[in-house]
């Protein structure tokens, strides 16, 4: 089987699903960026008491923020989140991931189980975890750096 | 004294090529093929957002708000100097804009960025990321110039494409 095949059988379930970080709404959104910031990741879920998934809020509403709302970061969570957002069942197939991510232009999809419970947060990264394991040898070796020129010769 | 080391005589036909593995397996379907015989050329969005390392913080953030980006790149005399990202803004800037707005995006930008160029695979775009973890990565021609930027979203664009196609 190919790459295309395993897109389209293969379950979310194999890609690596993070537990994501996740707040009451009333939380304030200066704790959600500094887990965001400890945890390097970009998006959180908004849970409620039951586990459910109520909102999200990403990394990519920060620069709206910054410059149209000063003080958000001590208002609480539930103001700024994003209460569309698309999930995912745990044993759907990664296409339908792929879909998703590009219907509704996100970067994360919330994957929950079958009673509908938060199990985490999927987004492009682990997406592109998956395709890169088909090209172990498509590393890249020419030079990494945007710098043309060495500070100093090489050698004697 | 260590008694020297008696060399074996290989059998005819016993020889094994130590790089006959080097290559790696062959491409098992079309998308597969196109992502590592294809160019990134073919994956890479343009246009692209850019801006001025001597235009200040706040210049940047505004930027991005106004144009829905989650990365700018940092251009100075037509050469890619850095890159601003959404990362940037969460790492450096979120806690202390007040104090930092005014500062030159040069001093909180991320310099010399990881760049691939627009001859490369597209496989090897998609380790970057996934390797060192970087979302947008600058697309550049033989002569350095910036000719566009590959990110997840063109990626997953790309897979999809290849899904209708089929």
């Amino acid at each position: 089987m190919g790459l295309r095949d395993d897109l389209l059988k293969e379950p979310v379930s194999k890609l690596a699903i993070s537990p994501g970080v996740r707040f009451p709404p009333t939380a304030p959104v200066r704790a959600a960026v500094e887990a965001l910031r400890e945890k390097r990741e970009g998006c959180v879920i908004v849970v409620n008491d039951h586990g459910r998934p109520e909102g999200k809020f990403t990394e990519h509403q920060l620069a709206g923020l910054i410059a149209t709302r000063p003080g958000f970061l001590d208002e609480p969570i539930s103001r700024h989140m994003r209460t569309a957002w698309a999930q995912i069942r745990i044993d759907e197939p990664i296409a339908s991931l792929i879909h998703k991510l590009q219907d509704y232009r996100l970067r994360y999809v919330i994957v929950v189980d079958e009673e509908g419970k938060a199990q985490g947060v999927i987004g492009q990264r682990a997406l592109m975890h998956f395709i890169s394991e088909y090209f172990p040898h498509h590393v890249k070796t020419s030079r990494m750096s945007a710098k043309v020129s060495m500070d100093a010769r090489e050698g004697a | 004294m260590t008694p020297k080391r008696q060399r074996r005589a290989v059998e005819v036909g016993e020889y094994s090529d130590p790089l006959k593995r080097y290559d790696g397996n062959p491409p098992q379907d079309d998308l597969e093929r196109q992502l590592c015989e294809g160019t990134v050329a073919q994956i890479a969005q343009t246009p692209v957002a850019f801006i001025s390392p001597i235009d200040t913080v706040e210049d940047g953030v505004q930027r991005m708000a106004e144009l829905n980006v989650g990365c700018l790149l940092v251009v100075e005399t037509d050469r890619l100097v850095g890159i601003f990202t959404q990362s940037d803004l969460l790492l450096r800037v979120i806690d202390r804009y007040d104090l930092i707005k005014g500062t030159l995006l040069r001093d909180v930008m991320t310099p010399d960025p990881i760049f691939v160029r627009n001859t490369d695979q597209p496989a090897k775009a998609i380790n970057l990321m996934s390797v060192g973890g970087f979302r947008h990565i600058p697309v550049l021609d033989c002569d350095d110039r910036i000719v566009g930027l590959i990110g997840p979203r063109r990626v997953t664009a790309y897979l999809r494409e290849h899904f209708a196609k089929v």
